[in-house]
This record gives C-alpha cells, structure tokens and sequence, in this order.
C-alpha cells in the first residue's frame, strides 16, 4: 500500500472511528436516561426509516445542512474560519421573506430566485464583512464572524416580534411569503421540497468550482499554504475575503431555502443550531463538497433518529447535540488518527 | 580519520567527557548527520568544533546535551557511561548549552529571563524577584559581566543577550558550557568581550566546547580543535601552531569530484542587473545586503557562494519579491526596468523563475496535490472560460514527472512523497518554463548524485538557451562546476567577484570565511575584463 | 447631584461580575497561548450544575461546589481532548459548547421534566449581603455593599490571579510558555503541563460565572450565557492579556450591558436591537484595537527592538522542517555532490 492510500484511509477509518464512538456514546446516554430503553433505541436507529413521512422529513432536515455543510467547507478549504452560519442562516431567511413580502407580484419561478438571491448576498455580505476587517487590519476572523453573526440575531428577532410580525397567528412568527414563491414538495405529506435538489446542484457546483476552476484553484492554493501562493504568482490578499463572500452566500442561501421550501415565513428556532452543525458536517466531509452529501445525510439521520426517539419514547432532542459534540472532539484528533496509521504501517 | 594525538592522550589524562562511535541519521531526509564520530573533551579546556555548514557539529553536541539521541555509540562523563535522553540528564550532569538562536523570553527581565525554570521562593510559594535580582547580579559580578538584572530582554543587545544566555547556563551550575556558534552575531568589539569572557571561565573551571566555522577565531580562543566533516571528525589537534590554511583544507576537503560538461559560450545582453542594492534593518547592527553590485547576462550562470547567515537568503528574498523584513534600497533591473519592491506575480509576469531554498514550506504546499503544485505558476495557461482542462493538466504533469523522473502520483498530496521528490518536483515545475531568469537557491539540497547531476544538466542546458541564471549556493563544489562568474558573500556584502577560471575551493573559502577580501579595484577590473 | 448614578455603578458590579470571572480564568490559558473558546460552554456547564446541585442539597455552597466539580470534570476532557489527542482546540472548544448546550438540556429533562426554563422559588438564591463597615459608609456603601458573595469573590480572584500571574514560579512559566515555548522548553519547562493547568484554572473561573448567573435567578434557562464567554474572550485580547486591561475590559463590556437593560426599561427603543449592541459594539472595539495596534507596531518597527534581528539572519527566512531540526547547517547538508 503506497502512503497515500495509507494517509487517506487512516483518515477515513478515523472518521468511522469516531462515528462509532458517537453512536456507542449514544447507546451509553439513552441506556441512563431511558426507561426502556429496547424501545428508544429501535427508535432512534430505525425510525427514521418506519415510514415515508419521517423518512421524508429526514432528507428535509439534510438541505439546510448541506448548505451550511457547503458553505463551512470553503471557508476551511480557504484557511478561513466562519463561526457566524447561525447568523448568516437567519438573515438568509428574513432578507427572502422581507423580499416575499415587499414583491408579491413576481412570476413563480422568478420570486422564487429572486428570494434565493437576495438570501445569499445578505449571508455574503454579512461574512464578506469579517473577511474584509481581517485583510485591511488583521481583525480575528473567527471572533468577528460569531460576533456579528450574534448580534444580527437579536435584530431579526426584533424584527420577528416587531415590524414583520403576523399578529394573524397565534404563535410568534413573521409574516409569510406568497405561496406562489413556495417550492413544490417532493414526497408529500412529508416536508420534504425540491429545494433538496438545489442543495444536491450546489454541491457539484462548489465541488466544480473549487477542484475545476481557475477561482477554485487559487483559493485551494491560498488557503493551504498562503506564501506559497504568494511565491506562485497569485495575489493572496482577495482571498480572505472571497471565500468569506462565498462562504456567507452558500450560508444565506441555506436560510433562504428553510424560507421558500419548508416555513414560508421566519421565526426565532428557524436556524437551532444548523450554523454549527454545518461545522461538524464539514468536518466529517473532510472539507470535500461532495463529501458534503453524505456528511448531510448521516447528521441528518442522527437528527431524525434522536427526533423520532422523542417523539416514540422518554428522551429528549437535544440528546443529538451530545452526540454531534463526540463527533467534534473526536473528527480531528490527530492522535487518533496517527495511531491508526501506525497500526496500519505495521 | 586520524583520532587524537599520541601526545595528547600521555601529556593530559584528564578526559572529562568521551563521546564515542556516535551515529545519528535524521528519519524525515535520510540525512546522516553524524557517523561514528568519536570526540573527547579534557578538563578545563576551551575546544573548538568546526567545520562547515551541514558537517554534523550541532547536531553531535546536540546530543551531548540531551536534545537530540543518538542512534548508535556511547557517552562517558568523568569516565561512567551515561544516558542523556533530555536537557535535564545534561543539566545533572553539569552539561549546559547556548543556543545559536537565543532561547530567551524577550519581554522578561533578565533575572527572570535567568532564573526560569529553577525560581528562588519567597515564604514557600511566591517567586522571590529580589532574591533572583540580587543572585543574578552577584552571579553577573563574579563573572565580569555588566548586567543590569532588570533590563527587559528584548531591549539587550545580541552581545548581553548572550551573556544572559551564559548566565543561565552558570545559574544552573553547569561546569560544560557548549556555545554553539557564538559569535555569529557580534561585532568584533563584542567578540572581544566575550573571548576575555571565555578565557575567565576556562580559569575558573569551566571546560567549553565553541562550535564555530571562523577560522582565526580556532587560534584565538581554543586549546584543541575537533574539525568535522560530512558527519565524520576528520582531525583533532592542539590549536597550537596550527595555521588557517591548514584548517581550512581540512574543513572543505581537497578533492573537487565534481565535474560538468559547459560548453564554452558568449553570453549575451544583461538580463539581470543589480545596483547598491542594500537591505537595512533599522533594528539590527549592521546591514543585512550593503551595496551590492551584480549582473547576470542572458546565457551566463552566476554563482553566488557564501556561508549561510552572510546575506544570501535575503538576497534571494528581495530579487524574488518574497523580502518581508527592513527596507531595500537601490536598483534591480530585470531587462532595463527597475524592479525592486515588486510582487512576485509581476516578477513572474517578467520572465522570472525561482527555485527557492525552502521548498517545503515556500516552494509547495504540502497538502496540494501534486500536479495542483506542479501548475501553480503557469495555471492560467491551462484555462478555457475559467476552467481547468484536465486532460492538459495530466499531460502536462505527466510530462514533467517523466522527464524529471518523479516518483509519486500526481493527485496525492505532495506532502506525501519523499524530499528528494518534492525537490524534484519544484525544480521541473521553475525549469520546465523557458524563463529568461532563473533564480535558484540550494538546487541540489537533499538530492542524492545521480539527481544532483541530473539538476546540474538541466541548468546547463537552459543556459544554453539564453536564460539568464543566478545560482545561490553554499556548497562550493556545485558554484565551481556551475557558474561562469562566481560571487562571494560575506556579511552581507560581495567581497569577491571573479570569472571562473582557475578557481579552486581552497581560495573560495578563504573569501567565504572572511580571511580575504577584493579589492574594490581588482573586482571593477573585473568587471571592465568581461564587459569587453 | 442627586445620586442616581450610584444604582447604575452597583448594577453594572453585578453585571460585569460573569464577564470578569469567565475573564479572569480565561486570561490563564491566554497567557498559556492557548485559545479558550469552550469559556462560553465551560460558564454553562456550572450554570446548571450549580441550580442542580444547590436544588437537590438545599445549601448554596454545596450547590457552588457541584457546580465546580462538574465544570472541572468539562474542562478536563476539553484539555486532555485538545491538548492530549491532539485535536484542533479550536474544534473541541465549539464541541464543548455544543455540549455543555445539549448536556444541560438532556438532565434538564431527565431529572425535572423540562426542556426549557426551570425555575425554583424555593431554591436558596445568592442574596446581597451587607458587609459590615461598608455598608454605613455614604456612596461607597450604597455601591459596593449588598452586592452577591461572588461579586466579592470575583474581585478577591483577579487580586489572587494578578499575584499568581506576576509572583509565582507558575506564573513565570505561564506567561514564558505562551510567549516562547522554546524558550521554556530549554530550560526544562513542561508546556503541555502548563497549558493543562491554566485551562483548568480557566474552567474554575467559568464555573463560579456560570454559578452567578443562576443562582441569582432561582432558575436554570437553556443557554443563560447568551455569548458573555465569547465577550469574555474578546475582553482577554483588548485588554492586552493583563489582570487590568481585564478588568477596564469588563468595566466597559459590564457598562454597555446595563446601559442596554436601562433603555430597554425606560425608553420606547426596541430592547431586540439593544441586545444587540454589545455584540456589534465588541466588533468596533475589535476593529479599533487592531488599527491601533497595527499603527504601533508599524512605529515599533521603524524604531528599534524588534526581535526578529536577533535570530541568525539564515533563520529569518523560510523555514524548512530539516533547519528546525539541524539549525544552521541544514542550508548545505547532503549537498556535497
């Protein structure tokens, strides 16, 4: 076995490895907190998959998360860091239903993007700004991202509560967006609507762009190693606020989606956490877009799983947050990793 | 390899510490440092350790001290056998090193700086600062040392800081002091100093070992000298009567192997043309590049010899438009138009190539692919509406791993194939490119012979096709074989220039050492004898 | 002077007391070169330990306590996670967080059926207490009397961590190996060691925050940090790694946020975008501190002292791994062809 064989199954095995982890810390939590736990455990691992609805619901709760999966995985493969998906997901998703709202009279289809779009810039703009502040004065990327990602989530809940508010409906929520910009559904009567397919688009897109295109290739060149960028001939200094553009787009867009494909309107648990565990999706993806795919749908599964599990027996959601928390630790252990190789070396 | 002499082992008995058969290989190149070296040091002397860069002196006394193992051989202190795994075994056993870079906290105090590690208590828990002040004070006294205690460290001139750095060693009651180095960075005033430094330490009890490649310093300061070769010892004598033109052969060696066929050629118009360039540092004590004068004509190689630290890494840096530190001053012309200050992608854009002597960390970027590394320069070729053609990707890369003989796949990360590779690599990617100038620093850095004279060819047949080629180098051999003209550097200036003719590596090395220096006329003439 | 602002000066006490504990532990492991992002998960974790444990033992300290040793038993795995195994520290700090969030929630059910707020009027709560002497004194009484038993012990720990930092051999340590680890190396100084310790100092501090904030509430709520461990890391960095800048930092970051609840109680502003304010006021802070300081640096440079000139000039270039590893002599090594 050559070392690059070797290199990149001791890091594949290291992903499995701390998925397996993941899901005997699983077991260890639902076997402590459950009654019964035969049953929450069926239903953690199976009921994702007991019924077309949940199923569906299932690839429904991966599009957000491929969006966000995407988005963190050009900020890393670009030596950037965003902690700001939380943020830029919520203004995605109140800039396309401030933009439903002021347009009512648009095509379908053009509505539609034009929701889309006007998502992606604000999420763009929002990241492009950090990208900004670190290329003209050294401003800590990773401080300014979650700061200002924090602080825009306070205005859009005060813009949920206050201006946009639909005093129609009983619960807390913005006003909706025409159902003429709503996206079909694609497994009714799941939630789950075409925007998955947008989702699948933007993963070979950014998959073309970063391996395939000058852009991608001189991001790529950058973000690994930025004096030899420098030394190659490529202007390095666009690229900390590039990725950042693309990176809050993809995010944005993400929000955006949420809006037109599954909500119709915003409202303050819109974005639960999707910015973060956009990270984690990344991170198993290794920073690879199509590996975004699958990362989606594994996390997606986790989710569902812990959701089906509280819904059919005694334990609660949040018990998915543990687990993605083991898959954080353990996804970039290096020792982990190296002891792998050691093994596999022998 | 002749071992100590006859008389030494009769008239002194007294031998402190023995290294014997000590071998070491480094894992990650394949670089033998150190190949069955003996080496003893007697009680109470000053030894001198020389030889050139690269000859196995640090990283031999690195093991002395605990920061490095040795694959193979033995230590004896006063005769026991013992095993130094770490800096603390050394410290224990009165071993104490100064480093060549100084390990020193810049914004602590002196005393703090000194005490670190080993703090004297106040009431059991509180780091008494009095009590360090005052032993470091009494400590620097007894030394003949001025040494203001609550200086901050970052504000010492190189010569306190060194001094700060011995009195760390001595505040540890070390009584084998290894200086590394020493005086690479003192003016001549402060290598005054601190030889008479030396010199009280040696009558007080302390036994020194200085690693050194200065030559007149061997006479100055040592008692015996070890000089040390490609990883072996070559000899070791009393300094006594020893005279530099002896210790210089023995250091580089006689034998020149190296032989490459150059056709004999005119060269053409100047390419690259470098005027009083200097590169000031406000914060340093001299000036890191001062006036140089050089061109470089289209089929002509230039070759630029020194040892490492006089210049030519900065040189390299500011004619590549990678320089980050101080400010450069005067002219560069690369075909008539000034240059200077300009971005490594205008310089490109100009004609330029560059193998630079980092290649793992400027040169590649470990984690790309290696045809991603291989394209880095000339990408936008392989373009169509913003789009990389594959297929002419591979073909190119496919190419140039043949030609060059690359072993190693082009989409694994280049990380992952050996250095020699990765060498190969950057030089087929800069060579591959018809420049009109070739930057190239160390191009034969780790790369076994039949590499090397496979590097050697290529340059010689892009100097055959007009490209204008400036080889920084700091192994002779390769400079001789080379270059048309050759240049030596010496802190910082160009202190001979001479065509190659006649050149042997026994009066190179003297201009590299500092032993002589041109005439300012002589080199003019020089120059007036090419031009015509 | 009618003496209204002496309320405000006492509120902003109570205020900038979590920013300044999560600050003050967090300045350890700043000074380590470690950086802390868990602070935020490391506060929460004691948050809602310390209402689980004072609810459960009905005593204050003991629920405190318990809130220290879980917080602790966190920190642990964060360090030994980061620097043990070798993970990004920066990825393992957001998977603290992210535990400490989704922990806190899970017990929260298991033990009191709730996944949202819980709260307990009967619980003993961190009551103001008068200290004798003070309190009779005018102005300064009114301010710093009946403040909360950790208000006074945030104080008595910025005082014991200055001493620790500037007069201990720990401290000395701390501060070299954050600075040079080399340096500290050389002389036989265990970095790995240091930076443990100072990330369990740092979860110590974080947990008495994360104790603050509930046990004045008589309530746990899903996360009751709301970002303070993030301003608390800011607060590290503007006040240039020192016990003071700390505490200015805090002063001001305690100032904004009780100026945001005061309008948000007397003027018809909109308490969303005042909630919002530290947050965009921290980036501007940022954003000023890093001009500033590239403007110094930019003096620094073309005065004198810059360190870099003390390296041999070989060592100011590049760096490959073979000249980490053999100094000076790596630039000609296997070149003798």
């Amino acid at each position: 076995m050559d070392s690059r064989a070797k290199s990149s199954l001791a890091s594949f095995l290291g992903i499995v490895l701390s998925i397996l982890v993941a899901f005997i810390i699983a077991i260890i939590l639902i076997f402590s907190f459950s009654k019964d736990p035969g049953k929450t455990l069926y239903w953690y691992f199976f009921g994702p998959f007991t019924n077309p609805f949940v199923f569906g619901n299932m690839l429904e709760s991966a599009i957000p998360l491929l969006f966000t999966g995407l988005g963190m995985a050009v900020a890393f493969k670009s030596g950037v860091t965003n902690l700001g998906g939380e943020g830029q997901i919520f203004a995605g998703a109140i800039m396309a239903v401030i933009l439903g709202i002021l347009l009512p009279n648009l095509p379908g289809g053009v509505g539609i993007a034009t929701l889309l779009l006007g998502g992606a810039i604000v999420g763009s703009l929002m990241a492009g700004l950090s990208g900004f502040l670190r290329m003209a004065w050294g401003v800590s990327d990773l401080l300014t991202t979650y700061l200002i990602s924090t602080g825009m989530v306070y205005v859009i809940n005060y813009l949920i509560l206050g201006p946009l508010r639909d005093p129609a409906q009983i619960t807390i929520q913005s006003l909706s967006i025409p159902a003429a910009y709503m996206l079909p559904r694609l497994l009714p009567p799941s939630y789950l609507h075409s925007g998955l397919l947008l989702g699948l688009a933007a993963a070979v897109f950014i998959w073309f762009l970063i391996y395939r295109t000058h852009l991608g290739y001189e991001l790529r060149v950058a973000g690994s190693n930025r004096q030899f960028g420098r030394y190659g001939g490529i202007e390095v200094r666009q690229y900390l606020v590039l990725p950042m553009l693309i990176s809050g787009a993809l995010i944005g867009l993400g929000g955006a989606v949420q809006v037109v494909g599954r909500y119709g309107s915003c409202f303050s648990d819109l974005t639960a956490g999707l910015g973060w565990n956009g990270i984690a999706v990344a991170l198993i993806a290794r920073s690879n877009p199509l590996g975004v795919i699958p990362a989606a749908l594994f996390y997606a599964y986790l989710d569902a799983g812990a959701k089906s599990a509280m819904i059919n027996s005694d334990i609660t959601y949040e018990i998915a947050s543990i687990i993605s928390a083991v898959i954080f630790y353990l996804v970039t252990a290096e020792a982990a990793v190296a002891f792998i190789r050691r093994r596999l070396g022998k | 390899m002749e071992s100590t002499t006859q008389a030494d082992k009769t008239s002194i008995p007294n031998i402190l510490v023995e290294m014997l058969g000590i071998s070491k290989v480094y894992p990650d190149n394949n670089v033998t440092a150190n190949s069955n070296v003996h080496f003893n040091l007697q009680r109470g002397e000053i030894h001198a350790l020389v030889g050139e860069n690269g000859a196995g002196k640090t990283t031999l006394m690195k093991i002395l001290c605990g920061l490095e193992r040795a694959d193979q051989g033995t230590i004896k202190v006063g005769g026991r056998p013992v095993h130094i795994r770490s800096a603390r075994d050394a410290d224990r056993l009165g071993i104490g090193m100064v480093h060549q870079r100084f390990c020193l906290v810049e914004n602590f105090s002196v005393a703090d700086n000194i005490v670190l590690g080993k703090e004297p208590l106040r009431g059991g828990i509180f780091y008494d600062r009095a009590k360090a002040k005052q032993t470091v004070k009494v400590l620097s006294e007894d030394y003949g040392f001025e040494m203001d205690p609550n200086a901050l460290v970052g504000t010492l001139t190189v010569g306190q800081k060194q001094r700060v750095e011995i009195l760390k060693v001595l505040y540890r009651g070390s009584t084998i002091l290894v200086l590394d180095e020493p005086t690479s960075l003192l003016t001549e005033q402060e290598i005054k100093v601190f030889f008479r430094v030396l010199r009280q330490l040696k009558t007080m009890g302390y036994t020194i070992v200085i690693i050194t490649h200065k030559l007149e310093e061997v006479g100055q300061i040592s008692d015996r000298v070890t000089v040390m070769r490609e990883g072996q010892v070559v000899d070791s004598r009393p300094s006594a009567n020893l005279d530099k033109a002896t210790l210089a052969r023995l250091m580089v060696g006689k034998e020149v192997l190296l032989q490459v066929e150059k056709p004999a050629k005119n060269p053409g118009l100047p390419v690259l043309e470098i005027r009083d360039l200097s590169l000031i540092d406000p914060t340093c004590p001299r000036p890191l590049l001062a006036g140089i004068n050089l061109r470089v004509r289209a089929g002509e190689v230039l070759g630029i010899a020194g040892v490492a630290g006089n210049g030519l890494g900065e040189l390299e840096d500011v004619l590549t438009g990678m320089n980050s530190r101080g400010r450069p001053s005067g002219q560069v012309l690369i075909e008539g138009l000034e240059v200077l200050g300009h971005s490594p992608a205008r310089l490109r854009r100009m004609g330029l190539a560059y193998v630079p002597a980092d290649r793992l960390q400027r040169g590649s970027s470990l984690a790309l692919s290696l045809s991603d590394n291989l394209i880095v320069v000339n990408h936008h070729v392989f373009l169509r509406f913003g789009i990389l053609r594959n297929h002419s990707i591979s073909k190119f890369s496919n190419d140039l791993i043949q030609r060059f003989g690359i072993k190693g796949n082009m989409s694994a990360p280049i990380g992952t194939l050996s250095g020699g590779n990765i060498q190969k690599a950057v030089l087929s990617r800069e060579l591959s490119r018809r420049p009109k100038l070739l930057i190239i620093s160390e191009p034969t850095w780790g790369l076994d012979v039949a590499c090397s004279e496979f590097v050697y060819q290529e340059i010689i047949e892009m100097r055959g096709e007009e490209t204008a080629i400036l080889l920084i180098s700091s192994n002779l051999d390769e400079v001789l074989a080379l270059s048309d003209q050759v240049a030596v550097m010496y802190k910082g200036e160009v202190v001979a220039l001479f065509p190659n003719v006649g050149l042997d590596r026994e009066s190179l090395g003297g201009y590299m050492l500092g032993l002589h220096r041109q005439e300012v006329k002589e080199k003019s003439g020089c120059w007036e004898e090419r031009a015509h | 002077m009618n003496g209204s602002y002496i309320p405000a000066i006492a509120q902003t006490l109570t205020i900038m007391t979590p920013l300044l504990l999560a600050a003050t532990g967090g300045l350890f492991s700043a000074l380590a070169g470690v950086l802390n992002i868990a602070l935020e998960g490391l506060m929460l974790c004691s948050a809602f330990f310390s209402v689980v444990f004072t609810v459960a033992s009905g005593n204050l300290f003991v629920g405190i306590l318990g809130g220290i040793l879980a917080t602790l038993l966190l920190t642990a795995l964060f360090a030994f996670i980061s620097l043990g195994l070798r993970a990004n520290i920066f990825i393992s700090g957001l998977a603290t967080n992210l535990l400490a969030a989704g922990l806190s929630i899970v017990l929260s059910y298991a033990i009191y059926g709730q996944t949202g707020s819980v709260s307990f009027p009967d619980m003993p709560r961190l009551n103001p207490i008068v200290v004798p002497g003070i309190s009779d004194i005018p102005i300064l009484g009114d301010i710093f009397s009946g403040q909360n038993i950790l208000v006074y012990i945030s104080w008595i720990i910025l005082i014991i961590a200055s001493v620790v930092i500037y007069h201990t051999p720990f401290g000395m340590r701390l501060r070299a190996v954050g600075h040079d680890m080399e340096a500290a190396r050389s002389v036989g100084i265990n970095p790995k060691l240091i930076q443990f310790i100072a990330i369990l100092i740092s979860g110590f501090t974080c947990a008495l925050a994360g104790a603050m904030l509930t046990l004045t509430l008589g309530a746990f709520v899903p996360n009751v940090t709301s970002g303070r461990g993030w301003i608390a890391l800011v607060i590290i960095y503007l006040g240039n790694r020192t016990p003071v800048g700390v505490l200015i930092g805090s002063i001001i970051f305690g100032l904004v946020e009780y100026l945001s609840n005061f309008l948000q109680a007397v003027s018809n502003l909109p308490s969303g975008l005042l909630l919002a304010m530290p947050f965009f006021v921290t980036v501007l802070a940022l954003v000023l501190y890093s001009i500033l300081e590239q403007q110094l640096h930019h003096r620094r440079r073309t005065a004198s002292a810059n360190p870099s000139c003390n390296l041999p000039p070989e060592d100011s270039g590049p760096k490959s791994p073979a000249s980490a590893i053999e100094g000076s002599e790596a630039r000609a090594s296997e070149s003798g062809g």
